[in-house]
């Protein structure tokens, strides 16, 4: 065999071979996933009260795939492909503009649905011994319904920046286009993680309202004082983001 | 970061625990309890107690009202509630309420035993078992002889199996015997309990643990206490003490050497928590007894529980401080059918 073709061979066999003797443990069980989902991962009830195991061991799980290729290509001396500059020049900015409106628009209803739920349930059982409380706390939903608002007028307001253009290479683009790629996907970033984290903070203290409603009936105008702070972060993000947005010049 | 009770919490319990706290705010109220005091006769009591959230639970009853019926009806409606937060539960609350009705099988078990002992029926012990702690294989208790012909046949199926681990001996079920089961059971029962508790961590463990490590401690004490006079030897005494207390190691040795009340009291006078518990009980038959002050501080550690959101400890606390309610209106109806007043207002109220 010609040496290059010995090369690559003894590479790829030394490669999966490390591959193998790591990840296999995880592949035959078929336990590599399972700690992402854990808390969906309902083990069956069963009579016996004693510790159940913890499935996957913390940090160690998702860090060691990535971290075992890092090795391998340090040692088959193939770190040329770790290139973030040939990444950055040859990715397209309409990937970045269309992913900054997908994570506008999906984190923020990401925090407005965890935001509703965790209210939601909290309405729900207070409601049932003080009726009284349903029609005044639907308030607390309205606040985290707001932010999934601000996420999809966001998602609309940036996508109406993305315009098309004809060149390939990142010579042609041009500065203005990779501006442009990089500031809608920052204010998409920027717009759907406050309002992910606006929506949840609405949440747990929207649900704390309803509680002590039920409770007590003057407390909750109190409470929802602190919502309205809550919910204002939300804002903050979204002006950041229209900031961030203004000076988006796509095209030719 | 985003680890904390709160997040995940309500997609699981958010209702039961709203509902909780409900079923929590209809508890008996100061006002309530002077109502009552002031009632004559236990008709008046139940007439009282309709406008409460008790409502017209002694409705079918047949005259006349006896304060075992009362008490019999307000088990059942706790029962009903339990039962229903039970069977809308999700692990690990399940497991969670499990635990909780661990206590009463227990009880109930013991109940069996000493009836099966005495040549009672089982059908007439089966009535006085608390309803939490039932299970199906009740009535099978009483044929057992030793601690471990009781688990191979009978118990091995249920929650209980776990621990009978430091009980299996092949003494016969004698009465001295029976006690001993009995806390050694309640022992790793309650190691059992706090270990979960504190695997769960986050709030839940913040707040169930003092009230478990109490629990421990105060089940120490009682012990001690009972044994003075008796033929325990303080060997066994100290294998019967729960290790999951405040108590632990140091106390507990030490505890285990006390021969009367002042060197027990000594022994608490060591610990921060139960010193004022000690001064507190009164000498003789005017002031509070040592139970009477236990309780009071139990009454304290629940109701705190419903300060903080998000965590497992309000159905515990809300049950016993259910039962300490109906422990309070037994004490008021029995005091009013004896006509005996003057303590009648020795109850432990609930703010």
């Amino acid at each position: 065999m010609t040496g290059l073709a010995l090369l690559y061979s003894g590479v790829f066999v030394a490669f999966w071979a490390c591959m193998l003797v790591v990840e296999a443990p995880a592949w035959v069980t078929g336990r590599q996933f399972q700690f992402l989902f854990s808390r969906s991962f309902c083990p069956p009830p069963t009579h016996s009260l004693l510790d159940k195991q913890r499935l996957g061991s913390g940090w160690w799980e998702p860090v060691r795939s990535p971290f075992l290729q890092g090795i391998c290509y340090t040692i088959f001396d193939l770190g040329f492909r770790f290139d973030v500059a040939w990444f950055l020049t040859e990715t397209s900015p309409f990937m970045w503009s269309n992913l900054g409106i997908g994570l506008a628009i999906s984190l923020s209803v990401v925090g407005a649905a965890w935001g509703i739920y965790i209210t939601g349930s909290s309405i729900i059982g207070g409601g049932v011994k003080a009726p009284r409380i349903k029609t005044k706390n639907l308030v607390s939903i309205i606040f985290c319904e707001a932010v999934a608002i601000y996420g999809i007028i966001m998602a609309i307001v940036i996508s109406n920046m993305a315009e098309p253009f004809s060149a390939t290479d990142p010579q042609a683009i041009g500065h203005r286009n990779y501006h442009a790629g990089y500031s809608m996907f920052g204010a998409g970033l920027t717009v759907g993680l406050s309002n992910l984290f606006c929506g949840v903070c609405v949440g747990i203290v929207g649900s704390g309202a309803a509680l002590a409603d039920a409770q007590n009936p003057s407390l909750f105008v109190k409470i929802l004082i602190v919502e309205i702070f809550g919910s204002a972060i939300g804002l903050f993000g979204v002006i950041v983001a229209i900031l961030q947005t203004s000076r988006v010049k796509m095209g030719d | 970061m985003l680890e904390g009770a709160e997040f995940y919490f309500n997609v699981d319990h958010g209702y039961l625990e709203g509902l909780v706290r409900g079923c929590k705010a209809s508890l008996l109220t100061q006002q309530d309890y002077i109502n009552l005091v002031q009632c004559e006769t236990l008709e008046d009591v139940k007439i009282h107690l309709q406008t409460t959230d008790y409502g017209n639970f002694l409705a079918n009853q047949t005259n006349p009202l006896t304060v075992s019926k009362i008490d019999t009806e307000m088990r059942k409606k706790l029962c009903r509630e339990f039962e229903y937060f039970r069977n809308h539960s999700l692990e690990p609350l399940s497991t969670f309420f499990t635990y909780m009705t661990c206590s009463y099988m227990i009880d109930n078990v013991i109940l069996l035993m000493n009836g099966a002992l005495q040549k009672k029926s089982v059908k007439e012990i089966l009535v006085k078992c608390h309803p939490l702690g039932r299970f199906t294989e009740m009535e099978a208790v009483n044929i057992a002889e030793t601690p471990s012909d009781l688990f191979n046949a009978v118990l091995v199926e249920t929650a209980l199996a776990p621990f009978f681990q430091d009980c299996m001996s092949e003494n016969t079920l004698d009465e001295l015997n029976i006690e001993l089961l009995r806390n050694k059971l309640y022992k790793s029962y309650l190691e059992a309990f706090y270990k979960f508790c504190k695997n769960h961590g986050d709030v839940t463990a913040e707040i169930m643990c003092p009230i478990l490590e109490f629990e421990a401690d105060r089940r120490a004490f009682i012990i001690t206490l009972n044994s003075f006079g008796t033929e325990l030897s303080k060997d066994d005494r100290e294998t019967l003490y729960p290790t999951c207390g405040k108590l632990y190691p140091e106390g507990l040795r030490l505890l285990a050497q006390a021969e009367d009340f002042e060197q027990m009291r000594r022994v608490a006078d060591h610990y921060g928590v139960y010193k004022p518990l000690f001064e507190a009980v009164g000498d003789g038959s005017g002031g509070k007894t040592l139970e009477d002050v236990f309780y009071e501080r139990e009454v304290q550690m629940n109701v705190l529980a419903f300060n903080r959101q998000f965590h497992y400890g309000v159905f515990y606390a809300y049950t016993k401080l259910k039962e300490q309610e109906m422990r309070n209106i037994v004490w008021i109806a029995e005091c009013i059918s004896q006509r005996h007043r003057t303590k009648i207002n020795s109850y432990i109220p609930i703010v």
